[in-house]
């Protein structure tokens, strides 16, 4: 049964099942919305345009709750794109490097008392550095 | 039928905190000790190598370190009309597994609670008169005191390492008998363990859960508002205020701090202030205590900034090294009523057939009332920081299971000089199998606002000492009601 939003996560699906079915409904969309267009063909802000849909409710997808499915898949972007790039997103420490962060260091020790200077050294990953990355 | 193992002296029901300090006190008096543990056997080398100890995703997202939804959860509602669900996410708090249990992941934030926390329901009628107590709430005295617990507070503190300064930054300073445990194998395996005396040292709710399947205690009725096992459940009542300082003058890389390194107040909590003018009893630690700068959970934007996009990367990008995110900003009371309870649920059975855990728990207008006046109080000393914006975030009702708000998850087998409102006395023996102790902050009969360690490891060693000085020489109860 769905239960109240303080119960949480109620459904039989797991995560796949919840994605497969909930983009199946999204193409379907797009497809009568932007004249059979698919999702991957749709410009930036027509993109923009159906992410924003979806956020405020004024999209409604077949048999899927679209407002529920636009808060998983920003949920689920947004760890992938803070999560050590050993998970296969943030490459090259792109999302450490933009706010500073740096990684899976051993410790700060030495820089507990100094207040207000900026850390200058680059991030680390789990599995290494940035320019350790193979280059294409 | 199962097999039965050689008969040992003690048996250990969790071996976290309370259990291992209950092992080491107890082979002190040489007696022959197994603990019995649900989850894996831990080494900090292996387990806890410093080279990926910072991986957030695999510790703090997927929970790595905690029980799994699928191996048992617990039913959830908010009031006794509703229907329970089973938790399938851990949300609200994080259940341990394991060797060391809840102190695998503990961040070592331990305090004392005051000592009027012992006596709270005495200390308030006296001070405020029954009456402004609200009707419903069920808060008892402790049947032990800070002064019985102080040596105790004392030899664990020492035992941690515990420190920090303490001062004022400007101003002045101010019928049974239980013949073991039976458990089951990770090969399915059913095995009884018998033992002359049985520690339940397992997590506040599995403690709960295992009295109530053991039939030891008489379980509570909120209805009658008798009955014993599951009554004065608890939490803790957690929110915070987010800063955002101007990144041209302000550096505070977030990712130094951790989980025990910060900086508090007292004045708000329990009752160091006259709670006459406010209309709520309780209170709260409020400060800057932040564990780590971990990028996913910790990369707050002001207010209003859109959810996604590229106004939002560029708030995270503009705010993530001069902003402040206190974990537990406001750390407050949580005291007991008479819906705010644990039994088993009708429906919903584990993998052995047994009932979960059902928890009913909502927030009452006192803790919601109590939380909005200190988190404005808090908005201000981060305002006085020099923020130039402060965003609020009051804890609301109901009560929501999906947002963390610490594991200090308490009572429900209660301590207490009566034994018709506890289940163990102030020894944390059962009242119904005196040899039967259990440990843990299922005996809080409410919660104070500071972290419960300090006072379960307490209460740990004052059970063991009571045991080593006087229930080995004579075992049967230590209190005669």
């Amino acid at each position: 049964m769905p239960g109240t939003k303080q119960q949480g996560w109620q459904s039989a699906n797991g995560p796949a099942a919840t994605y497969r079915e909930a983009l199946a409904a999204l193409d379907k969309y797009c497809q009568s919305k932007y004249q059979g267009k698919r999702l991957p063909d749709l410009s930036d802000p027509e993109k923009d345009e159906l992410l924003k849909g979806l956020e405020d409710e004024k999209i409604k997808l077949e048999g899927v709750d679209g407002k529920s499915f636009f808060e998983l898949v920003i949920k689920d972007v947004q760890m992938g794109f803070f999560a050590d790039p050993l998970y296969g997103g943030n490459r090259d420490m792109v999302a450490w490097k933009m706010i500073g962060y740096p990684g899976a260091r051993y410790n700060y020790l030495d820089w507990v008392d100094r207040h207000n200077e900026r850390f200058p050294l680059p991030p680390v990953s789990i599995t290494g550095r940035a320019d350790w990355s193979p280059k294409t | 039928m199962s097999r039965k193992l050689p008969k040992k002296d003690v048996v250990i029901i969790g071996l976290g905190w309370t259990g291992s300090i209950l092992a080491n006190e107890l082979t002190d008096e040489g007696l022959d000790i197994i603990a019995i543990e649900r989850g894996p056997w831990r080494d900090a080398p292996t387990e806890f190598p410093p080279n990926y100890a910072q991986d957030e995703l695999r510790y703090r997202i997927r929970h790595e370190l905690f029980l799994r939804p699928e191996q048992t959860t617990f039913t959830f509602r908010n009031k006794m009309n509703q229907t329970a669900l089973p938790i399938r996410d851990w949300g609200s708090f994080m259940p341990p597994n394991g060797v060391g249990g809840g102190g695998v992941h503990w961040n070592a934030e331990t305090f004392r609670f005051l000592p009027s926390d012992f006596v709270l329901r005495t200390h308030l009628t006296g001070r405020y008169g029954a009456s402004f107590l609200p009707e419903d709430m069920t808060i008892q005295d402790w049947g032990v005191t800070y002064d019985d617990l102080e040596p105790h507070y004392d030899h664990f503190e020492y035992l941690c390492g515990t420190s920090g300064t303490a001062g004022n930054l400007r101003g002045q300073i101010q019928g049974k008998h239980a013949t073991g445990v039976s458990f089951v194998d990770t090969g399915g395996v059913e095995w009884e363990q018998p033992a002359d005396l049985v520690i339940l040292s397992a997590y506040t709710m599995f403690n709960v859960q295992l009295l109530l399947h053991s039939k030891i205690g008489k379980p509570y009725d909120p209805i009658a508002n008798a009955g014993v096992i599951g009554r004065n459940f608890t939490h803790q009542t957690i929110s915070s205020v987010n800063g955002f300082f101007d990144n041209k003058k302000f550096n505070f890389n977030p990712f130094i701090s951790s989980g025990a390194i910060g900086m508090c107040i007292d004045e708000f909590n329990g009752d160091n202030f006259d709670h006459g003018p406010h209309g709520f009893v309780g209170g709260a630690y409020m400060g800057q205590v932040q564990t780590n700068g971990r990028p996913i959970q910790t990369t707050p934007v002001p207010p209003g900034t859109p959810k996604w996009g590229a106004a939002w990367k560029s708030a995270v990008r503009d705010n993530y090294l001069s902003s402040v995110k206190p974990g537990t900003g406001i750390h407050g009371s949580f005291y007991s009523y008479r819906d705010v309870y644990l039994d088993l649920d009708p429906t919903y059975k584990d993998r052995f057939g047994r009932p979960l855990m059902r928890m009913t728990i909502d927030f009452h207008d006192n803790e919601i009332k109590q939380n909005a006046f200190l988190t404005d109080k808090f908005a201000e000393i981060i305002q006085a920081m020099g923020a130039h914006t402060v965003d609020k975030q009051y804890r609301k009702g109901p009560y929501d299971a999906t947002d963390y708000q610490t594991t200090h998850l308490n009572g429900g087998a209660i301590m207490g000089a009566d034994p018709s409102t506890s289940a163990i006395n102030r020894y944390l023996q059962s009242w119904d199998v005196p040899n039967l102790f259990v440990m843990g902050a299922s005996a809080f009969p409410q919660n104070a606002g500071y972290n419960p360690t300090g006072t379960v490891a307490a209460l740990a060693f004052w059970s063991a000492s009571a045991i080593r000085g006087q229930y080995l020489k004579n075992p049967g109860p230590l209190i005669h009601a």
